[in-house]
């Protein structure tokens, strides 16, 4: 296969940023070992039935790209990837895992990342950014840019929520952050603004319409059509900015 | 007369049954478990355990 080494190329650069090669093959276990020794595969090799079939591949080799959450975004044959298109997929995306070699100083940093815990992380890198020795600063510095992505990544999906006047998806994500980042000041100020917004009216209003949509939900197709547009219309009335009361104009167009 | 374009309908019915849809760009990636791996993520047993990454799925053979 002459994509080996295109693979192996795209595995370098990017499976630190979180781009991951899923590669596979229906044959048996002892061929595919064999050539994942003798090519010096670093990339990931999966022996898997019938995936060809269910993917509707008209031929060897077939490729699709997936993002986060498990959409197609590209379909193709794997030699038409470029480092451009693989660059553009990953560009927001925080590395999931670093699995970069650093000074010894900074592998409790990188411990607590990879385990989810960005706050000690942050404080323990804060120790070594203003570091005498090159390597410890470059290396802390390295660190200290992952971490920053990974926050902005947070901050831009707590954005969307935002925008979209979700606040119980808002608070969530907050919480979930202040959980991520706990001992940091970045923590502290997602734990503060989840906790005035679970206290303000609004969110009290998107949990209330959310809940009075999900009672009428069930019921809705066993009631008279003008009533249960009726209904509908009263969650959107009552409740004009939240998520569920939008749904509810919505769903009222259908009656 | 009938009878051979109900045997004609048939045979394209039996084509439709096994020509799956292709997946295109848009649809979700179909999950499937992994009978074994290498250098593969952590952990990892099936594609939805790569959530939060972007995943290149290619389908090879080594012949």
């Amino acid at each position: 296969m002459q994509g080996v080494p295109h693979l192996i190329e795209l595995n370098n650069k990017f499976r630190e940023r979180g781009f991951e090669i899923v590669a596979v093959s229906d044959e048996d276990a002892g061929t595919i070992e064999k050539f994942v020794k003798n090519k010096g595969i670093n990339y990931g090799i999966i022996k898997a039935s019938n995936v060809l079939k269910t993917y509707g591949g008209t031929g060897y080799p077939s490729a699709w790209v997936l993002d986060v959450e498990g959409k197609v975004i590209w379909k193709g044959h794997p030699a038409g990837l470029t480092d451009a298109m693989v660059e553009d997929w990953v560009k927001d995306l925080a590395p999931v895992k670093v699995t970069k070699e650093v000074h010894k100083v900074l592998k409790n940093a990188v411990e607590a990342y990879n385990k989810g815990e960005f706050g000690k992380a942050e404080s323990e890198v804060d120790k070594y950014l203003s570091s005498d020795d090159p390597v410890v600063k470059a290396d802390a510095e390295f660190v200290d840019g992952v971490i920053e992505k990974r926050r902005a990544v947070g901050e831009a999906k707590a954005a969307k929520a935002r925008d979209l006047g979700d606040l119980p998806k808002l608070a969530k994500l907050l919480e979930a952050e202040a959980k991520a980042f706990d001992g940091s000041e970045h923590g502290k100020k997602c734990g503060e603004e989840a906790k005035s917004i679970k206290a303000s009216k609004e969110f009290k209003d998107c949990v209330k319409a959310q809940s009075e949509l999900d009672k009428l939900k069930p019921k809705i197709n066993d009631m008279k059509a003008e009533k249960a547009k009726k209904a509908l219309e009263k969650i959107a009335r009552d409740f004009p900015n939240t998520p569920a009361g939008k749904e509810a104009a919505e769903l009222a167009k259908d009656f | 007369m009938t009878k051979t374009w109900s045997m004609a309908l048939l045979a394209a019915l039996a084509v439709f049954a096994t020509a799956l849809p292709a997946i295109e760009v848009g649809d979700s990636g179909p999950d499937f478990k992994f009978d074994k791996s290498w250098n593969a993520l952590e952990g990892a047993t099936k594609l939805s355990d790569y959530r939060e990454r972007v995943v290149l799925l290619e389908v090879w053979a080594t012949w």
